[in-house]
């Protein structure tokens, strides 16, 4: 077709007949059509035949979980273990669910059963609309009766619910207990309001009432005090969200089967997930390596690099959640345990000595030697992932020793005797630091920090102990100096941390004192929109940086891995089981 | 006369296993820790784990703790009363607790004590017949170097080998994902096949001590008279071992499963923990991590009556092997 062209088209620049020319152009442009006509269905084929691979559902299959502990109780009132907390995400329904905007730092909530909520104009009631398409696992709808109902059962004082702080807000009756009926009010089955005391932050309000919720027709016979028995022995509870549980035994392994009456945003694609109870990590591993195992989170930086040359697996990961940190306590131990007095704990209630001693531990180097590329440094309570509050300005104290030990002198520390030990006032700077046993990451960490010190003259003795007593020790703030670390909320709330009010301020172990931070967390915590509260965290971040409470060490990542016919993960700063109704299983590639 | 024998000794049980249960609790009461622990956490309100103190009690003084144990003050629900608690972290009786595990323990360490007794008796009689041959040598070298294997490593070798490398067995759990859907003779292959690493690696180690007692009594009852005269009245070798020698080594041995009897139920907790074999060993483990008090004193009450009759069987049973032994 090509050479007929070419010849024609030289007839015509030679002959210029104008025939000639009607001609050549009308068979350029049938050529032009067919070639474009050809290519586009050609194009066309390929981009509809490659793309719709992906696009298509893959339905059904079983995705395999791996997790160290059981579920305590499968029921929303009386959960407490991080174990059953997974569960639960899959099994009952909440109104609202959380969304992070990667963009702005911020978090969100997003419909669920409730298609849409507004406030009233003083701020003190909040309504949702809610869907009526949702059901229970059984078959019977889900209305906002359900919803009341479970309030009811969460304030109830013979519950002995532990989120009783959820309702610091709703009124209260002469009894102080929560007046239901004041407090919730369902207008008709799909529409329930919350009123409130006084209006308070939005994005709290809607945390409080975001509780997931239990079906009313079958806890309503329930004598309210016979409650938590029936929910600690039921084995297989009604459920309403995407997946119920068809079994349990006990320490092996719990199976959840699809809900096909949930449809919120769409059904679930896995037919089943079942959650296998392996306590030991390196079976864990195995198990994962063999392809029994489909997805494990709480992956060490070193059993990652394991996986590298694994083609079958994938790492993803959760970052800026959860930091380490070393706490100095501000307090003297012994007067506080003694009779709970505050006197200035001698070695570090002086910010000088706190700043020395962040300087002289090389964080850098402590985050490349084992975290490597899964470990951020950490200046601040403040996760970088919430852009919209966190101090980007704010450069973490450097590495210097020689500096560090400049303020310790400016402190009165300083090697008097020659014995190669700083000491002031005839006592010697000698400490022990406490960890928990079974984290290698905080082992590695005190040993670290333990040379580090010794370099600039600091005596520190390491100690691990077992984790209960650990815990148990923390709580009482019996440590002179503690290697912890936080799991950070997905809402910005740092009076149980660094508050002044130690009966009140549990995770201030430290018992860091100071009324400015104090005013700061009330001008925070009175914005009715959370976002307005961005410069006063700025502040905070500030403040902390020079008073260093306690030495803030890294970040680091929850590390998941993920066998590969396991397809449509989402694993974000929310949870390493963000979206998994969008889970496939595509058994074809093994 | 052996039924009274064996009343005595119940009786005597008694008071033992009761005195064993008071110090379990207060011994676990002394010891650092909190059962409340689990309620310290940022999504907890602050003072949750200050309301379960008070809602277990954990609040009183030490005696009236006690009291309330025994079921002797209000609100008369304790051990007097046949009531062992509720479980701390599992909020459930313990007892159903206790009774769950109590199967899938069995079967584990029945299992590794068939494997105990089959391997360790026949390769100890092997080993004290070819005295001071080559394969005593070689039995003697195994057995020591199983013996002095950790479980844990042994473990962790035999998945690595068997699960990783070969993939001929599962690494973990009792039975498969979807065990459900299997006809019967596939469901017990499939347990079986979960079981060989656990109680070849519980099993192998108490046979290799096994493999020791079993070559010196047999050695021992060799060099006896009667043996002599057995083989003087001209029976064949195998008469003589197997009729007269064996009998008589496997005495010694009657006392050792006796005292194996506790671990049949108490469990093995490494092996548990690393096959993820849902036992009374892990039971124990998370109730002594979680202080679980109540769920501590029912294992220690199933441990204790366990050693007290393994301890009572052993005698029984060697008074009914060997007519010299008479019990009062």
């Amino acid at each position: 077709m090509l050479i007929k062209l070419v010849s024609k088209m030289r007839y015509t620049f030679f002959s210029q007949s104008r025939q000639a020319a009607r001609v050549c152009i009308s068979a350029f442009l049938r050529f032009c059509g067919i070639v474009f006509f050809k290519w586009i269905l050609i194009i066309s084929f390929v981009v509809l035949f490659s793309c719709s691979r992906p696009a298509e559902i893959q339905l059904g299959g079983t995705a395999v979980i791996a997790v160290s502990a059981d579920a305590d109780v499968l029921d929303p009132i009386f959960w407490s273990s991080s174990s059953t907390g997974t569960i639960l995400q899959f099994t009952f329904p909440d109104l609202i669910e959380l969304n992070f905007d990667t963009s702005t730092g911020r978090t969100e909530y997003v419909p669920s059963l409730a298609k849409s909520w507004e406030w009233s104009n003083d701020g003190r009631t909040l309504t949702y609309h809610l869907r009526t398409d949702a059901h229970w696992s059984d078959g019977i709808p889900i209305t906002a009766q359900d919803i009341k109902f479970s309030y009811r059962l969460y304030a109830n004082p013979k519950i002995q619910n532990v989120r009783k702080s959820y309702f610091t807000y709703f009124f209260k009756n002469e009894l102080g207990e929560v007046d239901m009926n004041r407090s919730v009010n369902v207008e008709n089955d799909s529409t329930i309001a919350f009123n409130f005391v006084s209006a308070y932050d939005r994005f709290q309000q809607l945390t409080h009432t975001a509780l997931n919720f239990v079906p009313k027709h079958i806890y309503e016979s329930v004598d309210p005090a016979q409650i938590r028995s029936l929910a600690m022995n039921q084995e297989k509870p009604v459920t309403g969200k995407h997946y119920t549980i068809e079994k349990w035994i006990r320490k092996q392994e719990i199976t959840l089967a699809r809900n096909d009456h949930w449809k919120i945003p769409h059904q679930a694609y896995l037919d089943k997930i079942v959650f296998r109870i392996i306590p030991d990590a390196n079976t864990r591993l195995i198990e994962l390596k063999t392809g029994h195992v489909d997805f494990i989170e709480g992956l060490s930086p070193e059993e990652v690099r394991e996986f590298k040359n694994d083609s079958g697996i994938r790492i993803e990961k959760q970052s800026f959640r959860r930091f380490d940190y070393i706490g100095w306590s501000h307090i003297d131990v012994e007067a506080y345990k003694k009779n709970k007095a505050i006197k200035p704990n001698f070695l570090f209630a002086d910010r000088k000595v706190r700043q020395a001693l962040t300087m002289a531990i090389n964080r850098e180097e402590l985050i490349r030697s084992w975290l490597g590329e899964y470990g951020q440094m950490c200046n601040g309570p403040i996760s970088p992932a919430f852009k919209w509050a966190f101090n980007d300005t704010l450069r973490p104290i450097p590495y210097n020793a020689v500096r560090a030990k400049q303020l310790l002198a400016e402190a009165g520390w300083q090697d008097h005797d020659g014995d190669g030990i700083l000491d002031k006032d005839g006592r010697k700077f000698e400490f022990t630091i406490t960890t928990n046993t079974g984290n290698s990451r905080r082992a590695f960490a005190m040993q670290f920090i333990v040379s580090e010190l010794k370099k600039i003259g600091i005596e520190a003795r390491a100690q691990l102990l077992e984790s209960n007593v650990f815990n148990s020790g923390l709580r009482n703030r019996e440590y002179n100096a503690f290697i912890g670390g936080m799991n950070t909320a997905m809402t910005i709330d740092l009076r149980s941390q660094i508050g002044s009010n130690l009966e009140k301020s549990t995770f201030n172990v430290c018992a860091y004192q100071n009324p400015v931070i104090d005013s700061l967390l009330d001008a925070a915590s009175g914005k009715i929109d959370p976002f307005e509260a961005a410069q006063v965290w700025k502040e905070i971040q500030v403040i902390l940086n020079q008073d260093q409470p306690v030495t803030y060490l890294f970040w680091f990542d929850n590390l998941v891995g993920i066998n590969n016919r396991l397809k449509g993960t989402h694993v974000d700063i929310l949870s390493a089981y963000h979206e998994y109704y969008n889970w496939q299983k595509i058994e074809q590639q093994e | 006369m052996m039924i009274v024998y064996i009343l005595k000794r119940l009786a005597g049980a008694v008071p033992l296993t009761f005195g064993l249960l008071t110090l379990t609790f207060f011994l676990i009461r002394l010891a650092p820790g909190d059962p409340t622990a689990m309620y310290i956490d940022p999504n907890i309100d602050p003072d949750a784990a200050d309301r379960m103190r008070e809602n277990l009690g954990l609040n009183d003084p030490l005696m009236v703790q006690y009291g309330k144990w025994l079921g002797i003050i209000p609100p008369f629900e304790g051990v007097w009363q046949g009531e062992f608690g509720i479980s701390f972290s599992k909020h459930r009786p313990v007892f159903d607790i206790v009774l769950e595990s109590t199967g899938n323990t069995l079967l584990l360490t029945g299992g590794a004590l068939c494997v105990d007794l089959v391997v360790g008796v026949l390769i100890g009689i092997v080993a004290a017949l070819n005295r001071e041959k080559k394969m005593d040598h070689i039995i003697t070298v195994g057995s020591l170097f199983f013996y002095s294997m950790p479980h844990f490593w042994l473990a962790l070798m035999l998945i690595l080998i068997f699960s990783l490398g070969l993939g001929w067995l599962p690494a973990s759990q009792m039975h498969s994902v979807n065990v459900d859907q299997l006809s019967t003779p596939a469901y017990i292959g499939d347990m079986i096949s979960h079981m060989i690493m656990p109680v070849f690696v519980l099993g192998i180690a108490s046979a290799a001590s096994t493999v020791r007692y079993m070559r010196s009594s047999m050695l021992e009852v060799i060099k006896q008279d009667y043996i002599r005269t057995a083989r003087a009245k001209g029976l064949s070798e195998r008469k003589v071992i197997y009729r007269h020698a064996l009998r008589n080594a496997l005495l010694p041995l009657i006392t050792i499963i006796g005292l194996s009897f506790p671990f049949l139920l108490s469990g093995a907790v490494i092996t548990e923990v690393i096959f993820a074999w849902p036992g009374m060993g892990r039971v124990t483990v998370d109730a002594i991590f979680a202080r679980d008090y109540p769920l501590i004193i029912a294992n220690t009450l199933v441990a204790g009556v366990m050693v007290i009759v393994g301890n009572l069987l052993a005698d029984v049973l060697y008074a009914l092997a060997d007519p010299r032994i008479k019990l009062r």
